[in-house]
């Protein structure tokens, strides 16, 4: 499809069920040229809103080309694709308001932290998004830094450089959530950060996407926090989508799963291996807790039998 | 035979309030440790907790406050041991991105033996034999930038060989790296050490403790437990306090085994610990 070309506009799209919708969508870098190197083909997939959806691959797979096209970092070169009720295929695209609305969080985002203090970063966005009125802008950003879980009138007059890691990367979050998004697009949010940091970081996301409705996409390397949070996963191999389907389902089929490159999650290959022996595992068993109650629960059932 | 010794060593980073005025940071406190050569020691801590104060003690990036470290008998406080010391400990950081310095890999390489004046002959062997021992042989001509993070951390490392240390140092280099970058990178440390290297390995992915000789555990900027690493995954309520988790399929078995299962300790193979519980229940 041409962007010239008379656009249909989904039905999810029209309906409001959709967040995001991409119809067969191509990318090529540096096209028409020696160097041109496919990184999407076909792209074909939907998330809906409120859900938390995973996006895995190897290295070099497709994943950060397709989330940069969520709010237009990338320009969509061939095919379809609706961001809530924004056509990206088409030739003029609102990215302010877009942007606004699609939150992006990087890979490390705490080395763009660069204002003074913490409140002028998560401010800055606000004020750039055309949030004009000083005072309105302060309330949004400390409701932001209070949601990460940030002592507001400790750090606001905090240089974020004196923050530790993980803080670090918190107000960055913040600098994101205080534009109230109602997509929340994230490259690694956890990478490099220790197990606490971790988990704190995708607690909240996880609070966020269920207290707030908000909808995630969540880019990450990590098959075990992928496992536990995650709806659905959608798997990129060589800039085509190989798999779209829950965890558990996603992680039955190990051989193709390792053929990638990818790990199975602890939880998913010792459920495997009882569903091997013929044990019934229920499908929403994914952390450690909840695989330790089922096996008590067929413990308990073979002790009745 | 001890390779480095840490005796009551302090280090304090100088910090400043908000009215300017210093205040001390403490990095690292009373640290006593050995290391034996040969060994492979995993350092393990959140951030913060002083394990990367700890490894730059090691090689005289840094010198105690107070007490003393000796790296193959010398003293790292005393200027005029700090070549031989940084010759015998090579250092291997996080961000491969930061750590090349020329545009071509064995040039890159060459730059530690060049800096020691070893003559032209020597160093053309020492660069390829170290990119051998890493598996970069056929990289030798290419750009380092244009290598994926494990590759580059690959070269680093042959950088750091380049220079023939009795220990190697390394410093979270897996925490930026893609999950096929970490296991290249730990195979080399794991082949190095098996070929005699001493290896001290930072960092908080606790599955890749698994194999280590011994696991010294931080928190902050103390010493807070040395154990073989069975003897730290069983320690629950250590990893809770200083925020580092068991891999899951160990916390599983833990739990399991709590509750009167027959299951191995320490299980870091979630199929085969699959396998015994599917023979409890069957029981």
């Amino acid at each position: 499809m041409s962007k010239s070309d008379k656009v249909v506009i989904p039905q999810a799209v029209a309906d409001g069920a959709a967040a995001i919708v991409a119809d067969k969508l191509n990318f090529t870098y540096n096209p028409k040229s020696p160097f041109s190197k496919q990184a999407l083909k076909d792209v074909t997939l939907t998330v809906n809103r409120g859900e938390f959806v995973a996006i895995v691959g190897h290295t070099g797979s497709g994943k950060t080309t397709f989330v940069q096209h969520l709010n237009a970092l990338i320009r969509v070169q061939n095919g379809g694709l609706f961001v809530l009720d924004y056509n990206l295929s088409a030739k003029k695209v609102d990215l302010k308001t877009l942007r606004g609305r699609v939150g992006m969080v990087f890979q490390y985002p705490e080395y763009q932290l660069f204002a003074d203090t913490v409140l002028d970063d998560v401010c800055f966005g606000l004020k750039n998004f055309g949030v004009t009125d000083k005072e309105k802008r302060e309330q949004l950003a400390q409701n932001a830094l209070e949601l990460v879980g940030m002592d507001f009138d400790k750090v606001k007059n905090k240089s974020p450089f004196d923050l530790s890691g993980g803080e670090k990367r918190r107000v960055a979050l913040a600098g994101v959530l205080a534009m109230e998004p109602q997509i929340l697009v994230m490259d690694e949010p956890t990478a490099g950060l220790d197990p606490r940091g971790k988990r704190e970081i995708l607690s909240l996301v996880s609070s966020i996407n269920r207290h707030k409705g908000v909808t995630v996409v969540m880019v990450s390397h990590d098959m075990n926090e992928v496992y536990e949070n995650a709806d659905r996963i959608i798997v990129f191999r060589e800039g085509e989508v190989a798999y779209d389907t829950t965890p558990r389902q996603l992680f039955k089929k190990e051989d193709e799963i390792i053929s990638m490159n990818l790990e199975i999650p602890h939880m998913a290959k010792f459920c495997n291996e009882l569903e091997r022996q013929g044990y019934v595992i229920p499908d929403d068993c994914k952390t450690v807790e909840q695989v330790f109650d089922a096996v008590l629960a067929l413990k308990g059932g073979v002790g009745n039998a | 035979m001890d390779i480095i010794t840490l005796e009551n060593v302090s280090y304090y980073y100088k910090t400043y309030d908000d009215e300017g005025a210093a205040a001390q940071a403490s990095g690292v406190e009373g640290i006593n440790l050995t290391i034996r050569e040969g060994a492979f020691v995993a350092l393990v801590g959140h951030n913060g907790s002083g394990k990367s104060t700890l490894a730059k003690l090691l090689n005289g990036l840094l010198v105690p406050n107070s007490g003393t470290v000796t790296v193959c008998g010398l003293d790292t406080a005393d200027k005029k041991n700090i070549f031989e010391i940084r010759k015998n400990v090579g250092m291997v950081f996080q961000n491969p991105d930061n750590q090349m310095v020329a545009s071509i890999v064995e040039e890159d390489v060459a730059f530690g033996p060049e800096n020691l004046g070893v003559p032209q002959p020597e160093i053309v062997e020492r660069v390829y034999s170290a990119l051998e021992q890493v598996g970069m042989t056929e990289y030798a001509k290419r750009s380092p930038h244009k290598l994926s993070g494990g590759q580059k951390q690959r070269i680093a490392i042959a950088g750091a060989l380049a220079i023939r240390p009795k220990v190697i140092v390394f410093d979270e280099s897996t925490a930026m790296l893609d999950p096929q970058g970490r296991r290249e990178v730990l195979s080399v440390a794991r082949e190095l050490n098996k070929q005699g290297m001493t290896v001290i390995l930072i960092t908080h992915f606790m599955e890749e403790v698994y194999g280590c000789d011994e696991v010294v555990v931080m928190s902050g900027g103390h010493i807070v437990k040395i154990g073989k690493p069975s003897e730290i995954f069983a320690d629950e309520r250590l990893l809770e306090a200083v925020g580092l988790d068991a891999p899951r399929s160990v916390a599983l078995a833990a739990k399991l085994k709590s509750v009167g299962f027959d299951v191995t300790e320490n299980c870091i193979d979630a199929r085969t610990l699959g396998v015994e519980v599917c023979r409890n229940l069957t029981k």
